[in-house]
């Protein structure tokens, strides 16, 4: 549940309202929704309250109650817009406070949000329709057939749509039983493979009988069919030539329908789940293998220059949208799908950007950034440069995070931050783009050290642009010089690793090896470093793979293995880097002394403290515990420069001595013997004429039995 | 009865002796074949073995257990049982040696030292001295067994059965008593109970003989409390005591790992994971707890008795050496696996110790001659060829691009090969000439080496949206 976070967690948008005094219950409730609103049990908690309240409060205050009601359910709506039910309820409680129009208008409102719902679209149209009372309302009937008609277009393809095909023929039957529009209906939904396709085929029989053969079939079918019995005039058949006909053209019809249902109920049938639920998550995620069965066999059977081929596919995705809302991938197969048609550029535009945005703006948690990049992508191929840059700085300034919520999606920071990096790169003048990376990286040092020193800010003036009227390419510039002027703000400590790596890059695709070493010389020891996989990587390549300077490569794995705060499998993938280069230059090797590396690195890379030697120096630097002692240390000598490593590293060894054993529980002293007989040099050869070995010495002996500090 | 030979027996022949060796000729690798071949040999078609056997009867016995061993040196059990027919058969000398060679990959074996000594007690002369030599050998390989109990009840009963006056034995039997003590062994109470009787009975003790077993003539002159035997007595008693406490903290301690250790002997059984993890974490405990490095090394190879076959231990081993900066040995160990293994591993780590040495050309004919016996040489081997020619001859790039090609139409690894190609500091154009020769999927590697420097292609935002339909 924690991934699930959006746009309002980070922003904070959502306002509380304001609850009058007297609904105390309520406003714990309600405050308990806004800590967990992931959690539907909370949410129905309050929705539940809230109804006992409205049965129950005196007609005065109703106004505020009415307030924190719509709040409420906005609030769970907007977060979760296809909760189907959730806007069923709140139609409902609408319907009380107000009466059925408004509470139609609601469902209208809910079938904007979600216009791909069955059970929404089937609650909206069951209630239309009541509001006809069988008299001859021409407007009445004409919004009603335009709402259905809405409904057939986003949902009549649905596989389980028989609730609102049933609730429409009702209706038609209900104005006129043998008007043509009912005809039409059934002709068309005679042609939809759907779970009750048997049912409305039977139903069509009867309803034809009272329709000429005109109006069941279309005149091109018709006229061959009259070639086929040499008549000119549908008139001229006999009763039973005119029920072949029929017969034929529909049977034909039923038959290609039903080999479409066989198809589509081997997928159908494992799918149990139509509407998107909190409670059903895990069961949504475990269907989602059948989804992608279905579209697949779907997708293989698509025209994609059919418009109705690829039409009903989008439904087909539109339904599956529903319950799996939330997974970026699906939307993404949806978007790849769209993308494949044939539609007009403009239309595609169009489509596919409304379905970014639906899908990133009501559905998609903040964690994924795939869909989000590819938005992005998305912008720049259609040309839409400006949009794409301001979406990713927005995107930046959202998950570098607010105080106010504090939440801070790290890895999706870094990530957008690399996106508009790229988009940098494609769209700024190559100059400016160099120069650009280079004032960032620079800049976050200065202010760094300034903060240090603020004496020296004087000196800090940045460095003048020059050249920049020359650059050839300058006219490439699409990004509003604003924008990186703001960037800085926007960047914070975990961004400058990835930032230093795309400027090092560039200075390498410049040729320019020195000033790689004297960046690196400056700002290695730098804490934003300390813990960049990338930076090392780049580092290592850099010395052993571009420039093969062994020397320079074995001491910056020095420095790797003993200082810095990678996790062990990078280090040691970069130890197993540093010895295939080493063997691969074996003349260097014995000119640069290095030779140990050739038979230490298995003893590097393993997890035994005992002895790897690098390791321990390593969780000895970076150990906290053990800076805390060596810090007492220090400021207790009087002589601080005796500190040295090797007594950081005694340190940790002490104290891991004191787990080692029994992980977590904590012996400080063991009784031990210091002149063992065991240890070298104090064997006794009793082939020797000998004396008794000298009385043993001990130390700790009096706290073998201590109790143990078992961890609370 | 002698004139019976080999072939032409009377009832039934040797026929299951000869018919199970020519299976083995089939199948060598077949252990269960091997020992029905020995057995064989022992029962003589159900005749036995026994000193009026003819010579070529008892050389067939010789011969199926000298090549049985050849085999599965390991498989402790055989020598004893050889040595025994030997020593059955009245040939003391030859028992002898085959302990003697047994202990080339035993000697670490508490069982055949203890065989070995028993059967020397029990052959007996006026060699005591050389018995006392061989117990004190034993106690160099064995001496730290958490489970040496039996090799030192054998040996203090030794001590104490055949002192004499001149031979000092009586001495050394409480010295040695007094190195016990020190030791963590799982029956640390019965060598405890026999000191403390000792100590107790000094008290009542006229001569003060017994004291200068006891008590070094240095701490005798230290002692402040008296040097009669009474004060000496309650003196010691307080030190042993916490002698006792310390030596059972360590015996509590090690049992914990001790308990873990269900198999610890050889056969060819695989070893599941969890033991060999429970060995390296004993292992790596007696490290850190600073147990001396003679017994830390004792463990592992007591260890490695039963995960010979087992590369990892061998080379956790040579680690540990060259941890220590004892690079010989690193070498030694090393050798020593190769009679039991044949991973290239193992071969590879001694390849790297040489090159350490600069001894080039010795890392050279290690490599070739691996790839002379094997049947599908394994790519680090290759490479490791790679590597050295290279160095052989650094100067002359075109050479090394004639090895690269090779090894590439050799093993059909082409990617893997190019990957390689890529730690060398061979000028670009060469590397191309190999690049070209051969088709690969995946120079992605080399390229992106080579790239590093240029702009490396976007995929374009179709292309990429398309892999997710």
């Amino acid at each position: 549940m924690t991934s699930l976070i959006f746009r309002a967690d980070i922003e904070g948008s959502t306002v509380t309202p304001a609850v009058p005094e007297e609904l105390d219950k309520v406003k714990l409730l309600l405050e308990d929704t806004q800590q967990n609103p992931n959690d539907i049990s909370k949410w129905d908690t309050l929705f539940d309250a809230l109804d006992e309240q409205l049965d129950t409060q005196p007609k005065g205050t109703i106004d505020q109650l009415k307030s924190v009601i719509t709040k409420s359910y906005q609030h769970l709506l907007t977060r979760f817009p296809n909760l189907s039910q959730y806007w069923k309820r709140w139609s409902k409680v609408e319907g009380k406070l107000k009466d059925a129009q408004a509470s139609l208008d609601l469902l209208e409102t809910a079938l904007d949000k979600v216009p791909h719902s069955i059970e929404l679209w089937n609650t909206y149209l069951n209630a239309l329709v009541l509001t006809y009372k069988g008299e001859e309302e021409e407007e009445q009937i004409r919004f009603i057939r335009y709402r259905y008609e809405k409904a057939i277009k986003l949902v009549g393809l649905n596989f389980n749509s028989h609730s609102i095909w049933d609730t429409i023929i009702q209706f038609e039957t209900k104005v006129d039983p043998q008007s043509l529009v009912l005809l039409k209906v059934y002709l068309r939904l005679i042609r939809y493979p759907l779970y009750e396709y048997a049912q409305y085929y039977k139903q069509f029989i009867e309803v034809s009988k009272h329709f000429e053969l005109q109006d069941i079939l279309p005149s091109q079918i018709l006229t061959d069919y009259l070639h086929q019995y040499n008549q000119s005039d549908p008139q001229a058949l006999s009763v039973i030539e005119t029920e072949q006909i029929i017969e034929d053209y529909t049977v034909r019809i039923h038959t290609k329908t039903q080999t479409e249902v066989s198809n589509k109920w081997q997928f159908e049938s494992t799918l149990t789940i139509h509407e998107f639920s909190l409670l059903y998550l895990n069961e949504i995620n475990n269907e989602r293998i059948h989804w992608i069965k279905y579209l697949d066999y779907e997708i293989s059977q698509t025209d994609f220059t059919v418009r109705d081929s690829y039409e009903k596919l989008i439904s087909l995705f539109e339904q599956c949208l529903v319950p799996n809302c939330l997974d970026g991938k699906l939307w993404l197969k949806y978007i790849a799908v769209l993308n494949k048609t044939t539609m007009s550029d403009e239309e595609k535009f169009g489509t596919i950007k409304e379905v970014y945005n639906r899908s990133i703006n009501n559905f998609v948690p903040l964690v994924e950034t795939h869909l989000r990049s590819f938005y992005v992508k998305f912008l720049v191929k259609y040309d839409k440069v400006e949009l794409a840059n301001e979406y990713l700085f927005d995107l930046v300034k959202l998950y570098r995070g607010s105080t106010q919520s504090k939440l801070y999606l790290k890895a999706q920071y870094v990530s957008v931050v690399k996106d508009l990096l790229d988009l940098y790169k494609q769209y700024l003048p190559t100059n400016e783009y160099y120069e650009l990376m280079e004032k960032l990286v620079t800049d976050y040092f200065q202010e760094h050290e300034s903060k240090a020193k603020p004496q020296q800010q004087q000196q800090q003036q940045p460095k003048t642009k020059t050249n920049e009227s020359c650059d050839p390419d300058s006219a490439k510039s699409r990004i509003d010089s604003s924008y990186t002027s703001l960037l800085p703000q926007l960047l914070n400590d975990d961004a400058i690793a990835p930032l230093t790596i795309v400027y090092l890059q560039e200075t390498l695709r410049r040729k320019d090896t020195s000033k790689i070493r004297r960046f690196f010389n400056k700002y290695y020891k730098h804490n934003v470093y300390t813990s960049s996989t990338s930076f090392w990587t780049f580092y290592v390549e850099f010395e052993g793979l571009v420039e093969y300077n062994i020397g320079n490569l074995n001491s910056l794995m020095y420095h790797i293995k003993n200082y810095t705060q990678l996790p062990k499998l990078v280090i040691d993938a970069l130890i197993d880097l540093h010895y295939d280069i080493l063997n691969a230059n074996l003349e260097d090797v014995y000119r640069t002394n290095s030779a140990y590396v050739l038979i230490s690195r298995d003893l590097e890379m393993d997890s035994s403290i005992a002895y790897n030697h690098s390791l321990r120096t390593r969780l000895a630097n970076n150990n906290y515990l053990v800076k805390e002692i060596e810090d007492a240390k220090i400021s207790k000598s009087k002589n601080p420069s005796i500190s040295t490593n090797i007594t950081k590293e005694d340190e940790l060894v002490k104290s891991i001595k004191k787990y080692v054993g029994h992980a977590g529980i904590k012996v400080d002293a063991r009784p031990d013997i210091s002149n063992k007989i065991m240890n070298k040099g104090n064997w006794i050869s009793l082939t020797e004429s000998v004396d008794p070995p000298s009385f043993p010495q001990f130390k700790n002996v009096e706290k073998a039995n201590a109790s143990i500090n078992y961890p609370v | 009865m002698s004139t019976r030979s080999l072939h032409n027996g009377d009832k039934t022949p040797v026929h299951t002796w000869t018919s199970i060796s020519t299976k083995l000729v089939e199948s060598p690798d077949d252990l269960k074949l091997w020992e029905q071949l020995v057995e064989a040999a022992e029962l003589n078609n159900n005749q036995g073995i026994t000193k009026a056997s003819s010579p070529e009867e008892l050389e067939l016995l010789r011969v199926s257990y000298i090549k049985f061993l050849d085999k599965y040196p390991l498989l402790f059990n055989y020598w004893i049982k050889f040595a025994e027919w030997e020593f059955k058969l009245g040939n003391t000398e030859r028992a002898i040696q085959i302990y003697e060679d047994s202990l080339h990959h035993l000697s670490y074996s508490i069982e055949i030292w203890i065989h070995y000594l028993k059967f020397k007690l029990m052959t007996i002369n006026d060699n005591l001295f050389e018995i006392l030599e061989l117990f004190e050998r034993a106690r160099k390989f064995i001496g730290y067994h958490f489970h040496a109990y039996e090799f030192y009840k054998l040996y203090l009963k030794f001590l104490e059965s055949y002192g004499t006056e001149t031979n000092e034995f009586k001495k050394k039997y409480y010295i040695l008593l007094r190195i016990i003590v020190e030791i963590p062994l799982y029956h640390y109470e019965y060598f405890f109970k026999l000191y403390f009787d000792i100590i107790a009975s000094l008290s009542n003790e006229k001569s003060s003989e017994l004291s200068t077993y006891l008590v070094s003539s240095k701490d005798l002159k230290s002692l402040t409390q008296g040097t009669d035997n009474k004060s000496i007595s309650v003196y010691l008693k307080k030190i042993f005591i916490d002698v006792y406490i310390t030596t059972q903290f360590k015996v509590y301690e090690l049992y914990t790992f001790e308990m873990k250790l269900t198999k610890q002997y050889f056969d060819y059984k695989p070893i599941s994971i969890q033991q060999l993890d429970s060995w390296v974490q004993y292992l790596d405990f007696l490290q850190l707890r600073d147990y001396p490095s003679e017994y830390v090394k004792f463990v592992y190879n007591r260890c490695l008795l039963s995960t010979a076959l087992y590369p990892k231990i061998w080379i956790k081993l040579a680690n540990y050496h060259i941890y220590r900066k004892e690079y010989e040995d690193a070498e030694t160990v090393l050798l020593r696996s190769l009679s039991y293994s044949s991973d290239h591993n193992l071969i590879l780590k001694l390849v790297d110790i040489n090159l350490y040495n600069q001894e080039i050309l010795r890392a050279r004919d290690l490599i070739v001659g691996f790839i002379q016996n094997c049947v599908s040489v394994p790519i680090p081997i290759y490479e490791k060829l790679l590597n050295i020619e290279r160095l052989l001859h650094t100067n002359d790039n075109d050479y090394i691009v004639s090895i690269f090609k090779e090894v590439i139409k050799n093993t059909n690894r082409n990617s893997w090969i190019f990957h390689h190609l890529s730690y060398y500091s061979l000028p670009n154009e060469y590397k191309r000439k190999i690049l070209e020769e051969f088709p690969s999927t995946d120079r992605h590697r080399v390229q992106s080496i080579e790239s590093l420097a240029n702009i490396e292609t976007k995929p374009d935002y179709d292309e990429e949206i398309s892999s997710y339909l």
